[in-house]
């Protein structure tokens, strides 16, 4: 984690950009920014060594609110252009965010891969169970039934449940929020932030636009905090809560500490500073 | 009898019998004694199994194409003999396998005219060595003593491959190989004139098209390579992955193409150089992401080793059939660059290229070479490693005294703007693939939509001002003229020149910028002929239909080809006889 190099100490407010949210009244995402914000203030990392990058979705608008370096790419492509951000510059501290179509379901296939080698970056996901951007129609986390213009009869789709995918492709740090506790979500970005390693959160996020029928009300009375019973080393604790058929349990599910890919692939876990010299003398044997 | 030093070798077995190694060993033995060689190999197209061949040209002078037909084949088997043997010119040597060459002779009543060598390779690995799998290293002895590669060489050449391996391996092997030299020595009466002469000089380096695009891309400081294995590019993955961590770099294998390109911009953002290499059913995945790097205006390196498509294709087979793909690789107007190497030496160079005219335009490169062109292997100067330190130069902070904010899309006449890199204090920015305005906020309004469409497209006027780049080879003031890309390139430049021998006035251009198009170079030289041709490896003429499009009025002859093989300089050269009447 690179601090800042401020004189005083940066706040919340310091985080944000010039540009203003484009979302819609209501939208769980407000909530979920102001959570960064805070985390950001609350960890002081230094706004020009931090990378936000995110894909495309309604929340994947976020960098452009966020005081720091941000790439807003392609659809469901936002965790391969972390990696490759984190794997060429290590040193710097990289954040993505997006929302459930794109990390489920077109750049679901990259989630195994970035959480199996840990790469050490933090990932949240604002999961409204539905796409927003294109104006509602069912995501990889909607439930059976959801009706939308592209579901008019009901989904008949069973939904994943991102937590305990996550928890089997070993993600070394899995969490879940609720939009509506920025507090707690602030202190759950905070550590993901502090993990060394792969960190995902689950944050849910409602779409009063498109989603109605799964709103405040909706969550409200389905959260429930994670048992104290609980431990962060218990995977198969994590899976069974994260399965619950009738609870979003809200916490940490599950931390590992293992050597990050970078923390493995170069020693100390950066680049060689001065860079070796190539060895062409070595290289011209190799091929003649 | 006058000795001939440029002569044509080819080995053929099967795959196991060590075909491609016994290669090797006579490529860099001709290598060592400064003699110029272009080779190749096929490979089977399932992981194991089915025949092999391997060819090697030696020249005194520099090779620009594999030749045509064998001066020498070296047959491990009767069914190497029934493959490869129509490729034998009328005045080759065969040398075989002593025990099948009674079968062969009785079969193939045209070896009657040919001169023919028989070793007991088989006999020899069995009974004197007491190891079959050394038979290869009979044949390449007995090869040595007839052609002229130096025992010595060779001998020494056995100890770096073999001892690290084991004492044993290594003790075979150079038995096999002293009794095959010495077999040959003693009981084969040459008649043949072919003698490998060994030249003045420091030696070279033999790389294959893949390994120098690794090596070249080392060179012109890329540090960041992420890949997804595909037939025929893994190769330059494969040497990436072992050169790029000794230098602090990092070969990432991705989980697909989609994810590789992504890295790639990923990294480009981050101020490294960076690169993928794939083939085409990759470079058809990549596209969108392409058009990202277009957008963001993010300078990374694509290479395209082409192979037979479209689908799956030919995997094991070249052609020359991604072009278009190549050119549009994105939906929407996407200004980039596509480049193609035209040797295997050039390999290694157009990756300094490539990266120059990425970072210089900030945009996408597709370096664009083919399965022939990969798996050819040419002898370069060891000086193009020596006189480079390879060293990435820093990505230089922008200038922010003259601006009260940093705009990264800044408009400008050249179509660049001021980049800046993270952790670059002051600077901090947001990329994105949406349209947006100077300062990257989405824009979508006409006017901003107009401005920054016209800006990105300015870069490629420079482009192909700042970085034309085309061969021109022949007579200066030719009446045929043949235009090729790629891999193309070097026997189309043998063709020309021999063309120009036999007192034909053909003149050759290989543009080494393909898109976009260095129309100013083109133009004159299409003008400047009296008929003019256009030869490439695919079905439809992709680049001559580009040219038209290109070329007002402009329609040229198309010649093709589309059967997985390379095109041969015999093929163009017989086209610049047909056409001189």
């Amino acid at each position: 984690m690179n601090p800042t190099s401020a004189t005083t100490p940066l706040k919340p407010a310091d985080y944000k950009s010039a540009r203003k949210p484009v979302w819609c009244p209501g939208c769980g995402d407000y909530g979920v920014l102001n959570s960064i914000f805070a985390a950001l203030a609350q960890v002081q990392l230094d706004p020009d060594r931090l990378v936000v990058v995110s894909g495309i979705g309604c929340s994947s608008r976020m960098p452009g609110f966020i005081r720091a370096y941000g790439f807003h790419g392609a659809h469901g492509r936002a965790v391969p252009v972390a990696v490759g951000v984190k794997v060429s510059r290590p040193e710097l501290d990289v954040l993505v965010v997006g929302g459930d179509g794109d990390a489920f379901s077109i750049g679901g296939g990259h989630l195994p891969h970035a959480a199996r080698r840990n790469i050490n970056l933090t990932y949240i996901v604002m999961d409204n169970e539905i796409y927003g951007l294109t104006k509602g129609q069912t995501s990889p986390t909607s439930s059976k039934g959801t009706i939308t213009k592209a579901s008019p009869y009901g989904s008949v789709e069973q939904p994943i449940e991102p937590i305990s995918l996550l928890l089997a492709y070993g993600a070394t740090f899995v969490a879940r929020g609720f939009s509506s506790n920025v507090k707690e979500i602030a202190a759950m970005f905070e550590r993901g932030i502090r993990h060394k390693g792969f960190s995902f959160i689950q944050v849910l996020s409602p779409c009063l636009t498109f989603n109605k029928a799964i709103g405040y009300d909706y969550f409200q009375e389905r959260v429930a905090p994670l048992p104290e019973s609980h431990t962060t080393d218990d995977l198969y604790g994590a899976m069974r809560y994260a399965r619950d058929p009738q609870k979003y349990y809200l916490g940490v599910y599950y931390e590992a500490d293992r050597p990050s890919y970078t923390d493995t692939i170069y020693s100390g876990g950066r680049r060689p500073e001065p860079e070796p010299p190539i060895e062409t003398e070595r290289i011209l044997k190799r091929f003649s | 009898m006058e000795a001939v030093h440029d002569f044509i070798i080819g080995i053929g077995g099967e795959s196991g019998e060590g075909v491609v190694l016994a290669g090797d060993i006579l490529n860099i033995a001709a290598a060592r004694m400064n003699i110029h060689t272009a080779g190749f190999r096929t490979f089977p197209a399932e992981a194991r199994g089915g025949p092999s061949v391997v060819k090697i040209r030696l020249c005194q002078d520099h090779v620009y194409s594999l030749g045509d037909e064998y001066d020498i084949l070296i047959a491990f088997n009767e069914d190497a003999y029934g493959l490869h043997g129509a490729d034998l010119s009328a005045t080759g040597v065969l040398l075989i396998d002593a025990e099948t060459s009674e079968a062969i002779l009785d079969r193939h009543p045209e070896l009657k005219n040919k001169t023919v060598y028989a070793v007991p390779m088989d006999r020899i690995s069995k009974k004197e060595i007491g190891d079959p799998k050394t038979k290869n290293m009979v044949a390449v002895g007995a090869a040595a003593a007839i052609f002229g590669f130096s025992r010595e060489l060779i001998e020494k050449n056995l100890g770096e491959r073999f001892l690290k391996r084991s004492e044993k391996v290594y003790h075979n092997n150079l038995a096999a190989f002293v009794a095959g030299y010495e077999y040959a020595r003693d009981h084969i009466a040459k008649t043949d004139p072919f003698s490998a002469k060994e030249a003045q000089g420091d030696g070279f380096v033999v790389l294959s098209g893949n390994e120098a695009i690794a090596l070249g891309a080392l060179y012109a400081g890329c540090r960041f390579y992420g890949g997804y294995p595909i037939t025929p590019a893994s190769e330059i993955m494969e040497i990436v992955a072992s050169e790029f961590p000794k230098v602090g770099g990092a070969m990432y294998q991705a989980e697909d193409e989609i994810a590789s390109i992504g890295m790639v911009l990923g990294a480009a953002f981050a101020g490294v150089r960076s690169m993928t290499a794939t083939s085409g059913p990759g470079l058809s995945l990549m596209a969108e992401l392409i058009g990202l790097g277009c957008m963001a205006e993010l300078p990374c390196v694509v290479v395209d080793v082409q192979r037979g498509g479209p689908s799956t294709g030919l995997p094991t087979k070249t052609e020359q059939g991604d072009l278009n793909l190549a050119i549009t690789a994105s939906h929407g107007d996407a200004p980039h660059a596509v480049v193609a190497a035209v040797s295997v030496r050039d390999c290694f160079e157009i990756m300094e290229y490539a990266f120059d005219v990425a970072e210089a335009y900030q945009v996408p490169v597709i370096v664009l070479t083919d399965q022939a062109l990969g798996f050819r292997r040419a002898d370069l100067s060891k000086t193009l490693l020596t006189e480079r330190s390879g060293k990435p130069a820093p990505v230089p902070p922008p200038d922010l005294t003259e601006q009260a904010r940093f705009l990264r899309y800044k408009i400008t006449e050249s179509g660049v703007s001021p980049r800046a890199i993270p952790g670059m204090r002051g600077a901090a920015h947001v990329v994105t693939g949406l349209e947006h305005g100077e300062d990257t906020k989405p824009a979508y309004d006409p006017p901003t939509r107009r401005a920054m469409m016209e800006k990105r497209q300015r870069k490629m006027d420079g482009i192909a001002r700042d970085f034309a780049s085309v061969l021109r080879f022949g007579d200066p003031n030719p009446e045929i003229g043949v235009i090729g890309w790629g891999s193309t390139g070097g026997p189309l430049r043998e063709a020309v020149e021999i063309a120009c021998a036999k007192g034909i006035k053909a003149g050759g251009l290989v543009p080494r910028l393909l898109y976009p198009s260095p129309n100013h170079l083109i133009k004159p030289f299409i003008e400047s002929c009296k008929k003019v041709f256009v030869i490439e490896g695919n079905l439809t003429g992709q680049y001559a239909g580009f040219l038209r499009s290109q070329i007002p009025g402009f329609d040229p002859m198309l010649v093709t080809r589309y059967d997985g093989l390379p095109i041969q300089r015999s093929e163009i050269l017989r086209k610049l006889e047909e056409m001189a009447g």
